[in-house]
């Protein structure tokens, strides 16, 4: 019976396998990557010499381009890349402006173009096809990407290069409504985790790293990495206070893709909530946990929904690692707390007018579409404050009476093209206040 | 020389009847030693540490300031205890020196308001001298920590952690609410790190020097305390900072609960010898499938990681099942009578026993745990894996020239036996228990400051059934 | 004040390794035998002993059929000796070794009092693997044969069956409740079998040193079911064929697999080491594996097909005898017997595959709840601290022929010290299944 199965079920695949071949990469989304030196800045004032990814082009499945910035700058980590629910296929392009060969891979995706590994010596050092140092674009493909969040990697010298920073978050919803079956969000966001060590990665950007067998006359030479001890704990590239996530509403489910490109393994920690954790290295779990924290070791990720009840006030939440050690930016952030935190504010939109109020250049009053024709930060809706002194007063009133059934578009509060009753109706609300409140002006 | 348990019972002149109460009572023993809720009164101070190196440390660490409390920083903090259902309120005096700056105390796991004090990262703190106040209502059972929120690369390796017990309303023999959760004995486990290199840097107030990012520990505690410390008793005069002791006893074939607690900075392999653990909760959460499915998605193993800022609820037992040989060195076809451990037992030990149904070393399958006729392998006072009644002890040991011997080898490898000691054996397990190490299997912890042994070790005690536990 | 005073990295980078005028001490190594032997070996030899009982109760414990057989003997023994890493580097290590080919387990071979003679320096790494059918009965004696290159220590050594359910403290191969065999001596460990899975062994004698030393084995208990009559149909409609194997009584054929290997990963601080050699301090508070391996071995000897072999010029001993070989037909099933014995670091796996591993044990049991719920899970990152062990399944039904990797994703470790590329690593190579 087991064999029976077996023969059956490879005879398929390979079929499809072929079928997925002979279709090629029509349809498929495309990323430009380009491998290249950058500097991570710290928040103490240090820059460590880091290798990212910069994404130069992104041309959709129905060949739209994206994105399209030959002269984009490295990150790291780099810029995720979404894989569309509706297309399976991912297609990178990767440009090397390394000093040294590269090439990628991500853990738990099959690259259906994977070539063969690259031996130096009697040992690999790449997994899969090279993209040669300063030589032609490599292509990369990946049929049938399977949804979840995934890790897209450096599959060349991984000790070296990966922990150089040469790796991005890859993401894929199940479905158009779904990031897995069931898991329905009304929002994302991706924490990257990971942890850098100084010394190993100034070695790697002056020459000094990899020597073997090590010259005793080169005593800064560092040959390899089981001593790398890391210093800095970042979210996103950044550390604390630098850290930041897009602001989300409330009353929403949020899910939290969470990466570990650290060498070292994470405890992700959400105070004052608990997060229902759904997914595993981009597999659902049959049964959803609910925790307040949770392990993510190296290379591995989680995805956790957090509910977001609706209230009336902003709520931050605080996501940290509860390796609290590393709550420090190389041990100079006195009196305080660094490294691998970062907030998350719960936003409430008190105009529903579809712009959470730390965005809303007019809170109180809904104006979805933010019309603010003298750029003060206050939207026109509740910026009577023609003089910009601060207050709604009667010289403003002079003003408005003047520009009395004009077009001024200052004056134009609800923006219906004359200033007429209507707006006068406003700066009445207004007179003898400040403009506002909004949540973007200085 | 063959062992005598009976004799050896009478020559410890043991208060029989109060056995009575041991496997008579369907209640929890051995509450965890803490403070009582839902009110707290914690004060962060300055105290110092043995560690088993024998040298001391300098530690930040909450005192119990309640009028109840001896206002002494102990390393844990007090364990909170609650029930569910309390509305809790922690508040906390920071009488850290200056230097330390303000201090907070973060609860994960629960929905926290605060009043007083000032705003901090992670969340309101306490001023030097200042106080704040944090209220949470305990909505779920479970195990939970709490530690400091505010520099907690430096505050929470300076020694401000601490465990939160909150009992389900079922009572206090469960940890959660189902039937699965049933304890006969809990022990709470906190572990921790220590980097010596900072501990020093602040006792000569060198802060200015001091780098957590440099973190590297060399010493390891349960509960505080290294081995062989942390199996003294707990409030021991010599360890006035380090009150609580991490050694649990039981009899065979009770339930224990460990409630696991990581509060520092390492994921420590923690293995418990002796038996697999069942670990039916994470995090404060009961590992279920659904409402009331109970403990359906528990797991075993020897060892489990511990993950800084998480707990665990972890249950043992240890019953002798299927070992092969009879620990007590029953002879075979000798009829044992209870009342030699017992004057209130009658009738033979393992007479329930039908051997017949069950032949020892047979392919015969023996009913599994959850399986109804289960308790039939066990003897209902005693707990003793009856299958194995009369089985001889399977090997000769060496002569004792051949041998070296631990403290805690009773000469005898059974059960409340009793054997000869080597010549200068301290002799530190009279009653010949059955001694199991727990301990983390990253085996270099198992070291204080360099020093063999110490560390993050000790031993659980599985007594025979005579020797009366508290 | 040095604040890196307890950081390893900020010690030992290049440049500061020990002498190696320590190293001419090896060239006195047979004199120091010779002598040592002399001295120690006459007036101890009759605690040199395997005991093993006949299996003559008649009944057929293990359910294969055979009513005779359900005892196994082992001896093996608790000494010293060499391994040599993958960038060639020879570490001085303490493991166990295989005399199962003296007396009386092998009636032709040498008595058995000249165990420790002949098996002076011939510690392997990993220790001899023991494996068994659930149901048998183990008769374990290890003599322990000294550290020849140590004659300062008298060490006992011991054997801890890690994860062994209700094992018994005289059993268990704690020094600090048992008694454990001192040199020139042997003990005898008794076990019963009664539950399948991935174990294994290590000695508890000084854990800290004797297991950073390298004293670990692996140690495998397979179950009844294996052993059923061809053609029992199992839960679902799996049918059981005579030879399948199992990873657990899973009653269903859900830990069916074709092809098993060994993934023990583990670590040697060479610096510790060569303290050891050179009896000077050992530092525990520095220990910190540099060279890291699969199965005794750094990448690429993981993929030495041979036994590897401790001296140059001479033969010496081969004491590495365990490559990580992994070749499998497309649509085999490869089960891993995954454990971390470093004694430093927890260390996570993966494959390049592209296919999850499927964990179906955890801790030498099955992953199931306990009213049956299948807990199993299925991760493309496995995280594996010391003492654990887990039994994984890599379905390669969905992967095309082709070489893929394993390697641990806790990347500093792809290491042989100074050596990179290396370490925990090894190669899977996919064939077109035939």
């Amino acid at each position: 019976m087991k064999a029976d199965r077996r023969t059956r079920t490879i005879g398929a695949g390979c079929l499809v396998a072929l079928l997925l071949l002979l279709a090629g990469s029509a349809g498929a989304i495309e990323y430009h990557l380009t491998a290249m030196p950058t500097t991570l800045n710290m928040p103490d004032g240090v820059g460590v010499p880091a290798w990212g990814y910069a994404v130069t082009r992104i041309v959709d499945s129905g060949g739209a381009v994206l994105l399209d910035d030959p002269a984009a700058a490295a990150k790291v980590p780099g810029d995720p890349m979404v894989v569309p629910h509706n297309d399976p296929t991912l297609t990178v392009f990767l440009t090397n402006q390394l000093p040294e060969n590269t090439s990628i891979h991500i853990l738990g995706q099959q690259l259906t173009n994977p070539g063969t590994p690259t031996f130096v010596g009697d040992r690999v050092m790449s997994f899969v096809t090279e993209a040669v140092a300063g030589g032609p674009v490599q292509t990369y493909q990946w049929d049938n990407f399977k949804p979840g969040t995934y890790m897209a990697q450096s599959a060349t010298n991984p000790a070296k290069q990966v922990q150089m920073g040469l790796f991005a978050a890859v993401v894929r919803d199940g479905s158009a409504s779904a990031a897995y079956p069931g898991v329905i969000v009304n929002a994302q966001r991706i924490l990257v985790f990971h942890d850098v060590d100084p010394e190993i990665q100034q070695a790697v950007h002056d020459g000094r790293y990899g020597e073997f067998p090590v010259d005793p006359a080169d005593p800064d030479n560092i040959p390899s990495s089981p001593y790398r001890k890391a210093r800095y704990f970042l979210i996103n590239g950044k550390s604390y206070p630098e850290t930041t996530l897009e602001t989300v509403g409330q009353g929403l489910s949020v899910l939290l893709r969470f990466v570990n490109a650290g060498l070292e393994t994470h405890v992700p920690q959400i105070l004052n909530t608990y997060l229902t954790l759904v997914a595993q290295d981009g597999i659902a779990f049959t049964y959803p946990k609910e925790r307040y924290g949770f392990e993510l070791s190296s290379a591995a990720t989680m995805d956790a929904v957090l509910e977001i009840p609706a209230g009336t006030d902003p709520v931050t939440y605080t996501i940290y690692d509860a390796i609290v050690a590393n709550m420090s930016n190389m041990g100079t952030y006195q009196n305080g707390a660094g490294g691998a935190v970062v907030k998350l504010l719960a936003d409430v939109d008190s105009d529903n007018d579809g712009v959470l109020n730390s965005a809303d250049n007019c809170i109180l009053v809904a104006n979805p579409n933010q019309r603010d024709t003298n750029g003060d930060g206050f939207g026109n809706y509740c910026d009577p404050d023609l003089d910009d002194s601060g207050l709604v007063d009667t010289l403003d009133f002079l003003a408005f009476r003047s520009a009395f059934g004009s077009a001024d578009p200052d004056a134009d509060f609800d923006g219906n093209g004359i200033v007429a009753t209507s707006d006068f109706l406003i700066l009445r609300n207004f007179f003898g206040q400040p403009p506002g409140p909004s949540g973007v002006a200085p | 020389m063959r062992p005598h348990f009976f004799s050896r019972q009478t020559a410890l002149g043991i208060a029989l009847t109060a056995l009575l109460l041991v496997f008579g009572s369907s209640g929890a023993l051995a509450a965890v030693q803490g403070i009582e809720g839902p009110s707290f009164q914690l004060t962060a101070k300055t105290g110092s540490i043995s560690t088993s190196d024998g040298e001391s440390f300098l530690m930040w660490g909450y005192a119990d300031a309640s009028a109840s409390g001896n206002n002494t920083m102990q390393y844990p903090g007090p364990t909170l205890i609650v029930n569910q259902g309390d509305v809790v309120t922690v508040t906390l005096t920071n009488s850290l020196p200056a230097e330390a700056g303000n201090t907070s105390i973060v609860f994960p796991g629960q929905v926290v308001t605060t009043s007083g004090g000032v705003p901090g990262v992670l969340t309101q703190e306490a001023a030097t001298g200042g106080s704040v106040t944090y209220q949470f209502t305990a909505t779920h059972p479970g195990t939970f920590l709490y530690r400091s929120g505010s520099q907690p690369d430096l505050q929470v390796e300076m020694g401000l952690v601490g465990a939160i017990v909150v009992y389900p309303s079922m009572g206090r023999s469960y940890a959660y609410n189902h039937e699965d959760a049933r304890f006969d004995r809990e022990f709470v486990l906190v572990i921790t790190e220590m980097d010596p290199t900072i501990h020093r840097m602040v006792e000569y107030e060198e802060f200015n020097l001091i780098d957590t990012s440099a973190y590297y520990p060399t010493n390891w505690f349960a509960n505080g305390r290294n081995f062989p410390d942390n199996l003294s008793d707990d409030f021991v005069p010599w360890l006035p900072h380090q009150p609580y002791k991490f050694n649990p006893r039981l009899h065979p074939g009770e339930r224990v609960l460990v409630r696991s607690v990581s509060v520092g900075n390492q994921l420590h392999p923690f293995h418990y010898h002796g038996n697999d653990i069942e670990v039916i909760g994470e995090g404060g959460r009961l590992l279920s499938s659904g409402p009331g499915m109970g403990a359906d998605l528990a797991w075993q193993a020897a060892t489990r990681r511990t993950i800084p800022g998480q707990t665990a609820d972890v249950m043992w037992t240890w019953n002798a099942e299927q070992l092969g040989w009879d620990i007590y060195d029953h002879q075979p076809g000798v009829d044992y009578p209870r009342a030699e451990i017992d004057t209130t037992w009658t009738g033979n030990i393992c007479d329930n026993f039908d051997p017949l149904l069950y032949e020892p070393n047979t392919t015969t399958q023996l009913p599994a745990p959850g399986d109804p006729d289960y308790a039939d392998l066990f003897d209902p006072f005693t707990n003793e894996y009856c299958p194995d009644h009369g089985t001889l002890f399977p090997v000769i040991l060496p002569t004792r020239d051949s041998l070296s011997f631990g403290p805690y080898y009773a000469g005898t490898p059974f059960l409340g036996g009793e054997g000869e000691l080597a010549p200068g054996d301290p002799g530190l397990n009279a009653t010949a228990g059955y001694f199991y190490m727990w301990h983390s299997h990253t085996e270099k912890e198992l070291t204080s400051n360099d020093i063999w042994p110490g560390g993050l070790v000790t031993f659980a005690i599985v007594e025979h059934p005579a020797v009366p536990l508290p | 004040m040095q604040l890196d005073n307890c950081n390893p990295a900020a010690r030992r980078r290049p440049g500061q390794r020990k002498g190696n005028a320590m190293k001419a001490f090896r060239y006195y190594l047979p004199l120091i035998l010779a002598l040592f032997l002399l001295a120690v070996m006459p007036q101890t030899w009759a605690s040199i002993a395997v005991q093993c009982p006949e299996d003559t109760d008649g009944i057929d414990a293990d359910g294969d059929g055979d009513p005779a057989n359900d005892i196994v003997c082992r001896h093996i023994t608790g000494g010293d000796g060499f391994a040599t890493m993958a960038d060639g580097r020879r570490l001085y290590m303490f493991s166990f070794g295989d005399a199962d080919d003296h007396q009386p387990l092998d009636p032709a071979g040498p008595p058995v009092e000249e165990t420790p003679a002949n098996k002076a320096l011939e510690a392997e790494l990993p220790a001899p693997r023991i494996t068994l059918r659930e149901g048998q009965e183990l008769y374990l004696t290890m003599t322990n044969v000294s550290m020849v290159l140590r004659p300062d220590l008298f060490d006992p050594h011991s054997v801890h069956w890690h994860g062994f359910p209700n094992a018994a403290p005289i059993f268990d191969g704690l020094p600090e409740p048992s008694p454990t065999p001192n040199m020139m001596a042997s003990f005898t460990y008794y076990y019963k079998a009664a539950h399948p899975g991935t174990y294994f062994y290590h000695c508890h004698v000084e854990a800290a040193e004797h297991m950073q030393m390298g004293m670990i084995g692996n140690l495998w208990v397979t179950p009844k079911q294996n052993e059923l009559p061809d053609g029992t149909v199992l839960l679902g409609g799996f049918v059981h064929n005579a030879g399948n194997k199992y990873a657990y009584n899973d009653g269903d054929g859900s830990t069916f697999y074709d092809v098993e290997i060994p993934i023990q990963m583990t670590g040697m601080d060479s610096a510790f080491h060569d303290a050891s050699e050179f009896v000077t301090p050992l530092m525990f508070a520095e220990m910190h594996d540099n060279y890291t391996m699969i199965n005794g071995r750094g990448y690429p000897d993981t993929m030495d097909p041979n036994v590897i072999f401790n001296q140059d010029g001479t033969p010496g001993f081969g004491a590495q005898k365990t490559p990580t070989l992994i070749d499998l037909e497309q649509g085999q099933i490869l089960l891993m017997r995954v454990s971390n014995v470093s004694t430093t670091h927890i260390y996570s796996m993966a494959t390049t595959t592209g296919v999850p591993m499927k964990v179906v044990g955890r801790g030498a049991a099955l992953l199931r709840g306990p009213t049956g719920e299948d807990t199993s899970f299925e991760v493309n990152v496995l995280n594996v601290g010391g003492g654990q062990a887990f039994d994984v399944l890599l379905d390669t039904q969905d992967v095309p022929p082709g070489k893929y990797f394993l390697y641990t994703t806790t990347l500093q470790f792809l290491a042989n010290g100074d050596q990179e590329r290396g370490g925990i690593m090894t190669e899977i190579n996919v064939s077109a299944a035939p």
